[in-house]
């Protein structure tokens, strides 16, 4: 139950995990946020990215590949 | 004769599985291959190519332009090229090879590919030792360095030849699952980086202003000291053959021929624009950004910080992982006792001991010119038995049907084509070109000559 609900939902969350970290970096890029606060919150959501990409990246039972 | 059999069977072995053309059932939609395209062409090579176009003065239009249209010729290339006869015939480039130009060149093909394979998954390990390297103070090879420039910089390249040789090894396909789930991530890195870096070459407020900062700050059109300079054209030509052995080299067959038709080749633009231009333009802005030097671990760690740093070991890592396989695979078949973790290991520490020589990736572009180039006739003298041959009223799969072990036409025309364009006094870049016709025209004359010849002997 709790692993369908995670494959529904991790999309959205590693998603926005990359999103989030493009936006930090365009805040950087327009000087409205330090860089030490990018690199952060960059590396942060990369750990969200690695949590939850797997569970829609990875397919349960891949047999053969293209 | 016996030998021959039995090596012949020793590589139909390894290629078992893709031996039957694909079936109806098993083609795939549009979605597969916009996402295989992308997320191949994301990768640790990104990180030294954007930023060599920097260090050899490229100026700014001529990068556009030339990867612009660099580019669209590697996607026309896809489409024409190889998506009509993947999809004509369905089979891989092995089987297809096969009925060519028989299983004595398919056998040296196997090897110059290995050996290929081996010196480009060492340029990726070594990418990797650039960041590994980092945590560890240790001083990176200067771009003119042929040699190991520190004791350290040894070591550290044949830790992680070693990792990534015992997970390939190990877990080669849970690495590949896993370097699906990188592209996206890596790709965002690229653009973060690049964002993050932009401002502290200059104030950019407009498309302008970044004109501006391209221009001046980052490609100049000077090249560092030392450094060739290059122009429009050795980037529209860097671009096009940045994947030479894929599509005009025709290896993507066993990818397109799943494709439902040929206009599939045109998803190939997924890969190239996002990987071959964005990311290759972002990696150019972050080393402008680090004073030019050349240190894929440091730029992409000012960029984005740890997060950047392992960015750089994770795409050598799931680059080198299934480049060392390959090499693995395609060795199987000199050693037919051998177990495949056998092959593997000596792959990997042949690659790690390449991967130690700086020069591998600091003339990266040059072995990626020599790469396509090596492997760029056997494409030509495919496309000229498929298309051409039977339009002169020549005997096609004379290798399969005569039984033939070498189809000499096809070896000589690949050998002297390449003999003939390494004396042409022409840039590395550009000898493909005039390579890929040479070839052709050698192998249909070759045929003409030995088929008329054959049917002397039968009348």
């Amino acid at each position: 139950m709790t692993e369908k609900i995670l494959r529904k939902v991790a999309p959205y969350i590693s998603s926005l995990s990359l999103l989030v970290i493009i936006f930090f970096a365009i805040q950087v890029f327009r000087g409205h946020q330090s860089k030490e606060i990018y690199i952060a919150w960059t590396n942060v959501f990369t750990v969200v990215w690695f949590v939850f990409s797997p569970f829609w990246l990875i397919p349960r039972n891949r047999k053969e590949n293209v | 004769m016996a030998a021959s059999k039995t090596l012949t069977q020793r590589l139909d072995a390894l290629f078992e599985f893709d031996r039957q053309p694909v079936t109806e059932n098993k083609l795939q939609g549009p979605g597969k291959f916009i996402g295989l395209f992308a997320g191949e062409h994301v990768a640790a090579t990104e990180f030294v190519i954007g930023p060599m176009f920097v260090i050899h003065g490229v100026a700014a239009a001529d990068l556009f332009w030339g990867l612009l249209l660099g580019n669209l010729m590697a996607v026309l290339s896809w489409a024409f090229l190889v998506a009509p006869i993947a999809v004509r015939t369905r089979l891989t480039l092995y089987w297809y090879l096969k009925k060519i130009c028989g299983p004595g060149v398919t056998f040296i093909y196997n090897i110059a590919n290995a050996f290929l394979y081996c010196i480009l998954a060492g340029a990726m390990i070594s990418v990797s030792s650039t960041a590994v390297g980092l945590a560890f103070n240790t001083p990176t090879p200067a771009l003119t360095d042929v040699l190991p420039n520190s004791v350290s910089w040894v070591v550290i390249t044949l830790i992680v030849g070693g990792v990534v040789t015992l997970f390939a090894i190990w877990g080669f396909d849970k690495v590949s699952k896993f370097s699906s789930v990188c592209s996206p991530w890596l790709f965002a890195i690229f653009i973060a980086g690049a964002l993050a870096l932009l401002p502290s070459l200059g104030q950019v407020n407009s498309l302008g202003d970044f004109w501006h900062v391209a221009k001046t700050k980052i490609w100049t059109g000077i090249p560092e000291a030392g450094q060739e300079k290059y122009t429009f054209w050795h980037i529209m030509f860097f671009a096009w053959f940045a994947n030479l052995a894929m599509h005009v080299g025709l290896s993507d067959m066993a990818t397109l021929r799943y494709a439902k038709n040929w206009k599939y080749g045109f998803f190939s633009a997924f890969g190239m624009y996002p990987g071959h231009f964005l990311a290759w333009v972002c990696s150019g802005i972050m080393v402008a950004a680090v004073a030019r030097e050349m240190n894929p671990g440091m730029m992409a760690f000012t960029a984005a910080g740890f997060a950047g740093a392992v960015a750089v070991v994770i795409a050598g890592w799931t680059t080198s992982n299934p480049t060392m396989y390959r090499a693995g695979l395609a060795l199987q078949v000199v050693t037919p006792n051998w177990a495949r973790w056998r092959v593997t290991l000596v792959a990997g520490v042949v690659t790690s001991i390449v991967a130690c020589f700086p020069v591998v990736f600091m003339r990266l572009l040059d072995f990626v010119a020599l790469y396509g180039l090596i492997l760029m006739p056997i494409g030509a003298v495919v496309f000229a038995e498929h298309w051409i041959i039977p339009r002169l009223g020549l005997q096609q799969y004379r290798a399969e049907k005569m039984k033939l072990f070498i189809n000499w036409p096809s070896l000589i025309a690949w050998i002297g084509s390449l003999v003939i364009v390494f004396l042409l006094p022409i840039h590395m870049f550009f000898k493909w070109l005039p390579g890929y016709f040479i070839a052709q025209i050698l192998y249909i004359t070759l045929t003409f000559v030995v088929s008329g010849k054959e049917s002397d002997k039968t009348s």
